[in-house]
C-alpha cells in the first residue's frame, strides 16, 4: 500500500511538473504572444498552425493556455506563501497562549465568518483590479486555517519533552519556535498548503471570470469568459481548452494534497493497512 | 588545593503545587550542598519531590507551582532572584541536565547532527560551520559512540536506547556545564547499558570536572557513582550521609528498610518485614514517615521531627 501510494504522488508530482516548466518557459512551447489579436480575422476553427484555434479577434488560443499557466503559477505560488507566512502567527499564538492567542484566534473567527469570496470581491472592487492587488488580496484572506492548524499542532507540541530539553539547554523561544516545533508542524501543514495552492487558483480563475481581473493579464479565467460567448458563434475550442487546462491542474494539485495527507497523517496510514 | 568551593546551596527550600483544590507541599525546607567536582545523588521513592527540585534548579518548574521560601545559590549567585533571560544564560552554559526517557526528549523530525549543532550554536554564536560539525563529532566521540559521523545523520528513532541516551548526555556536555543534573538517567535502559552509561557519566566527571546531582530511586546506582546521599522523604530530606556511612549504617528507619528491601530483591534475606503504605495522613508538624515507621514511639506522636547531627557528618530528621 505504501508504495503505490508513493508511486502516486510520484505520478502526480511529475504531471505538475510538467504544468509547471510549461509555465515557467512558455517561449518553448508557443512563438505567439497570449492577448495579442488579429492573428486571424476572427473566429477560427483549430488547424495545424493554431492547434487549439482563435477566438472573435483572432488571438491564439494555444498562446493563450500556455501563458494562462504562467499565471496559475505565479498566482498559487505567490498566494501560498504569502498566506503561510500570515499563518506563522499561528504558531506563535499557540506557543505563548494568553492575550496574544485571544486576538490572533478571535481575527481568524471575524476572516472565517464572512465567504471569503465576496470579500476577495470586494476588495478587488475597492482597491482596483491589478494583477499584484489580486495576489495580495486573495494571500492575505486565506491564512486563517492554516493559522488555525498550525496553532492547534502548536499546542500539543510546546508540551512535549524535547521542547523543554530545548529550555533546559538555553535555546531562545525564537529558535525553539522555529528549529523544534515548526519542523514538527510541517507534515500537518504541507498538504494544507497544496490546497491553498489550488483554492488561490479557482479563486483568481473565478475572478477573472466575472470581468474583475487584470485585463492585461493572460488568466484562464478571462478566456473561459471569452469562449462562453464564443460557444454561440460556434467557436467550442474556445471555452473547452481552458476548462480541459484547468481541470487537469486542479485535479493533480487537490489529489496530490490528498496523497500527501495520507503519506503523512500516521493514522491514516495504519487504516490503509 | 586548600578549600573546595560550594557550587550549589538550596537553603530551606520549600515548593508547593496548587492542585485543585489543596495547596500540596512537595518539597519542604531542603537543604542541599554540593561542592565543584563533587557528584551528590538524591534518592526517593517516586512523588518524593526529588525531580521538583531538579525542575526548580533550573526554574523550569510548572505553572502550578510556586516557591514559597528558601534559596537557590548557584556559584554563590542566587538563581531565583535572576530574570529569564539570565536565567537562560546559566540554562545549558552552567547547569545542564540529562533525562529518563531520551527518545522523548530528542526532535524526532532533526538529525542528531542538527540538534547537536544547533545547541553548540547556541552557546557559542558566530562559530564556523565546520568547527561546529567537527565539535559535534568529538562529543560523539567523548561519549563513546562508534562512528560518530554515521550517528550525526540518523534520526532519533533509529537508534537504540543506550544510543539516544549517550547522544543525550552528549547534548548536555555541549555547552562545558560545570553541573549537570541527571534524572533518573538509567531508568529507561536495560541493565547492561545502565552499568556502561553509568561508568560513562564517572568518566565524563573526572575528565570534564563535572560536578553530578544524580536523581533516582535505584539505590545500586548511588553506590557506584556517587560522594554522598541525600535521601528523600515525601519531600523533606530525612537523611544525609557520605555514601560508605549511609550503606554500612543507616540510621533513620527509611533509609533501613530501602536498604532492607534491596536485601531482600538481591535474595540475600528472605523475611517478611513490609510495611504497608498507610493512606493515613499525620498531622502537618509531626513526623511523615510516621505511617510507616516500624520504629515509631510515643515521642513520634508528641513532637515534631528535628536534625540531628551524628560525629561521622550523617544528619537525620527523626524524633529518636
Amino acid at each position: 500500500m505504501g508504495k503505490s501510494l508513493n508511486r502516486q504522488i510520484w505520478i502526480l508530482g511529475l504531471v505538475l511538473a510538467a504544468l509547471f516548466f510549461v509555465g515557467l518557459f512558455p517561449s518553448l512551447v508557443t512563438t505567439r504572444e497570449a492577448l495579442k489579436s488579429g492573428y486571424t480575422a476572427g473566429l477560427a476553427a483549430p488547424t495545424l498552425s493554431f492547434p487549439l484555434g482563435t477566438d472573435q479577434l483572432g488571438r491564439d488560443v494555444f498562446a493563450w493556455v500556455v501563458n494562462g499557466t504562467r499565471v496559475a503559477f505565479t498566482v498559487g505560488t505567490a498566494c501560498t506563501l504569502i498566506s503561510f507566512l500570515i499563518a506563522l502567527l499561528g504558531m506563535f499564538a499557540g506557543y505563548y497562549g494568553g492575550k496574544v492567542d485571544q486576538v490572533l484566534m478571535r481575527v481568524t473567527d471575524l476572516t472565517m465568518a464572512v465567504p471569503r469570496f465576496v470579500l476577495i470581491v470586494v476588495f478587488t472592487t475597492l482597491l482596483g483590479s491589478k494583477f499584484l492587488n489580486i495576489i495580495l488580496i486573495i494571500g492575505t484572506l486565506s491564512w486563517p486555517t492554516l493559522a488555525r492548524i498550525m496553532r492547534a499542532e502548536t499546542l500539543s507540541l510546546r508540551e512535549r519533552e524535547f521542547v523543554l530539553s530545548a529550555r533546559v539547554a538555553g535555546s531562545r523561544s525564537p529558535d525553539i519556535l522555529f528549529f523544534e516545533i515548526l519542523p514538527n508542524i510541517m507534515p500537518a501543514v504541507i498538504p494544507s498548503l497544496a490546497l491553498q495552492f489550488s483554492y488561490s487558483i479557482i479563486d483568481e480563475i473565478a475572478i477573472s471570470f466575472l470581468g474583475l481581473g487584470d485585463p492585461n493579464v493572460a488568466s484562464w479565467g478571462l478566456l473561459i469568459s471569452i469562449g462562453r460567448q464564443a460557444v454561440f458563434a460556434g467557436g467550442w475550442w474556445v471555452l473547452l481548452s481552458p476548462c480541459v487546462i484547468c481541470i487537469l491542474l486542479l485535479v493533480c494539485l487537490n489529489l496530490l494534497a490528498d496523497r500527501l495527507n495520507d503519506q503523512f497523517n500516521p493514522k491514516l496510514r495504519f487504516i490503509q493497512l | 588545593m586548600t578549600k573546595v568551593e560550594t557550587l550549589l546551596t538550596i537553603r530551606d527550600l520549600e515548593i508547593e503545587y496548587q492542585a485543585a483544590e489543596a495547596r500540596i507541599k512537595a518539597v519542604d525546607r531542603v537543604n542541599i550542598e554540593m561542592k565543584a567536582r563533587e557528584c551528590v545523588a538524591l534518592i526517593g521513592e517516586s512523588g518524593s519531590g526529588k525531580s521538583t527540585i531538579a525542575n526548580a534548579l533550573l526554574r523550569i518548574l510548572p505553572e502550578n507551582s510556586a516557591i514559597g521560601r528558601g534559596d537557590i545559590l548557584f556559584k554563590g549567585r542566587s538563581l531565583l532572584s535572576l530574570t529569564e533571560d539570565e536565567m537562560r544564560r546559566i540554562r545549558g552554559a552552567d547547569i545542564s541536565m540529562v533525562f529518563q526517557d531520551p527518545h522523548s526528549f530528542l526532535n524526532p523530525v532533526l538529525r542528531i547532527g542538527d540538534q547537536l549543532s544547533e545547541t553548540i550554536k547556541t552557546h557559542s554564536p558566530g562559530m564556523e560551520e565546520r568547527k561546529v560539525l567537527e565539535k559535534a563529532r568529538e562529543l560523539l566521540s567523548v561519549v563513546r559512540i562508534p562512528d560518530p559521523a554515521q550517528i550525526l545523520s540518523r534520526y532519533p528513532h533509529q537508534l537504540s536506547g543506550g544510543m539516544a541516551q549517550r547522544v543525550g548526555i552528549a547534548l548536555a556536555l555541549s555547552s562545558n556545564p560545570a553541573l549537570i543534573i541527571a534524572d533518573e538517567p538509567t531508568s529507561a535502559l536495560d541493565l547492561t547499558i545502565q552499568a556502561q552509561v553509568l561508568k560513562l557519566l564517572k568518566g565524563l566527571r573526572d575528565r570534564f570536572n563535572l560536578s553530578i546531582l544524580l536523581i533516582t530511586h535505584d539505590l545500586s546506582l548511588v553506590s557506584n557513582i556517587a560522594e554522598r546521599v541525600y535521601v528523600m522523604y515525601s519531600g523533606q530530606i530525612v537523611e544525609e550521609d557520605q555514601v560508605d556511612g549511609l550503606y554500612r549504617d543507616p540510621k533513620h528507619p527509611y533509609t533501613v528498610m530501602l536498604l532492607e528491601a534491596v536485601k531482600k530483591l538481591q535474595g540475600t534475606d528472605t523475611s517478611y518485614s513490609a510495611q504497608a503504605e498507610s493512606r493515613e495522613k499525620p498531622a502537618e508538624s509531626r513526623c511523615r514517615f510516621l505511617p510507616r515507621c516500624p520504629q515509631a514511639g510515643e515521642a513520634c506522636r508528641s513532637k515534631a521531627p528535628e536534625y540531628m547531627t551524628f560525629p561521622s557528618g550523617k544528619k537525620i530528621l527523626c524524633c529518636q
